[in-house]
């Protein structure tokens, strides 16, 4: 299921940026993080992608949703110009974000190429 | 090199629908695309295609989506830049270096945003330049912003941004405005919004985000330097054919010159939707005109007797 995160669910899950200074990735699967805001025409395109992906990928990766107007400081943080944004987030590496909507295959094609 | 019946190129409602015909007539079938919904991804309400009440466009074009790649086309996000008639089949390279043999091609690649051509716009593109202001106008707020075009839909962005932007600057080449007279009157009234005619951008600055332009005057050659965020293109769009000219006839506005049946001059290269001649670029022609290339594909592959039963 796609969770969506809050600032305090974010620095528990993902990155506490409140007290890291170095990226730092606190949790345990890969994950795709998608910034997205309701009047966003192309967030609506990747909004059911999303939702068949995290079946598709239980237990191999997680995905996040922000919503990027109740999350303004999360969005400020990543200083989120332009959405939707989705950062990849792989193992050990820095995240790798990508600017508007992606086609099914090619998320599919991310997750492989940097996620598992 | 993998073979393809049919390579579409462009994912908008012209070539899903084309898909979705070749598809169901079993023709092996690739799109090739740099996005998948096309210019129907930018409407935000929908309401003029039959049998569908209402719906935003994108909503709308993940089922034209859905519905094409249910019958068997693949799709590669990419983008097309040659196509090479070899013997009876056309082989399509893209950017990326990756080739695909084609018995047949449909060309239904659309329009493409024009841009302003200025240094920095390449470079800050989703740090500060922005040609979606109904997604982006939010992350602007209380900053400066420059629009850029004469236009309904700059004047629209102008008018959005007005919300949360607390200066606009909206620059246009002339003091012509295409925008219906309503909404120019309506804009000009607004306090935040100040527009400076006759000039365009000369450059976008910034280090990682955008923090100003120059603004040049056409006429004075004057140049006014602005403090700003974001810059919003809102100049149209523009047909990128050229670099299919040495296969198929185009007219003097770019778009593909195509027969009733979405041929165009060169035979087992068909074109349908916003890149043809045909006029009056909406979803519900566009898709049509996707479906009679369809057919017409399978028609070439399969001699002028194939079987289609609604000839």
């Amino acid at each position: 299921m796609v969770e969506n995160l809050t600032a305090e669910t974010f620095r528990e899950k993902v990155f506490d940026y409140k007290n890291e200074k170095e990226w730092k990735y606190r949790g345990e699967l890969p994950c795709i993080i998608d910034f997205y805001a309701d009047w966003c025409g192309p967030c609506k395109m990747v909004s059911p992608i999303l939702d068949e992906l995290s079946e598709e990928y239980t237990g191999k990766i997680k995905i996040y949703k922000i919503n990027t107007e109740t999350e303004k400081e999360l969005a400020s943080v990543f200083q989120i110009m332009s959405i939707p944004t989705i950062l990849f987030i792989a193992l050990g590496k820095d995240p790798q974000g990508v600017r508007g909507a992606l086609p099914k295959s090619e998320f599919e094609k991310k997750i492989k190429e940097w996620l598992l | 090199m993998k073979e393809y019946d049919t390579i579409i190129i462009g994912g908008g409602a012209a070539g899903l629908t084309a898909a979705l015909y070749t598809g169901r007539k079993k023709l092996k079938t690739l799109i090739v695309s740099i996005d998948l919904g096309g210019q129907t991804l930018l409407t935000d309400n929908i309401e003029n295609y039959p049998g569908v009440d209402s719906s935003p466009g994108p909503e709308l074009m993940a089922k034209f989506q859905s519905q094409a790649t249910k019958f068997g086309a693949e799709v590669i996000m990419g983008e097309a830049n040659a196509i090479k008639k070899i013997g009876k089949t056309f082989e399509v390279n893209l950017s990326n270096g990756e080739k695909y043999s084609g018995k047949t091609i449909i060309v239904a690649s659309g329009k493409t945003a024009r841009k302003i051509g200025a240094p920095g716009e390449d470079k800050f593109m989703g740090r500060g330049v922005s040609t979606c202001a109904t997604c982006d106008a939010a992350f602007f707020k209380d900053k400066e912003v420059v629009v850029v075009g004469g236009g309904n839909s700059a004047f629209e962005a102008a008018e959005l941004l007005t919300k949360f932007a607390k200066k606009i600057y909206l620059v246009h080449r002339n003091d012509k405005f295409r925008a219906d007279e309503i909404t120019v009157e309506k804009v000009k009234k607004l306090k935040q919004v100040e527009v400076i005619p006759f000039s365009q951008l000369k450059e976008i600055k910034g280090d990682k985000f955008v923090d100003g332009v120059s603004i040049e005057n056409i006429e004075s050659k004057k140049i006014k330097e602005v403090k700003a965020n974001g810059i919003f293109i809102e100049i149209g769009y523009e047909l990128k054919t050229d670099w299919l000219k040495s296969l198929v006839k185009r007219n003097d506005k770019n778009e593909i010159v195509i027969d009733d049946r979405c041929n165009t001059s060169q035979k087992g290269i068909f074109a349908a939707g916003d890149v043809s001649t045909v006029p009056y670029k909406q979803t519900v022609i566009s898709a049509g005109e996707g479906a009679k290339a369809g057919l017409e594909a399978y028609k070439y592959i399969n001699g002028a007797e194939a079987a289609i039963d609604w000839k």
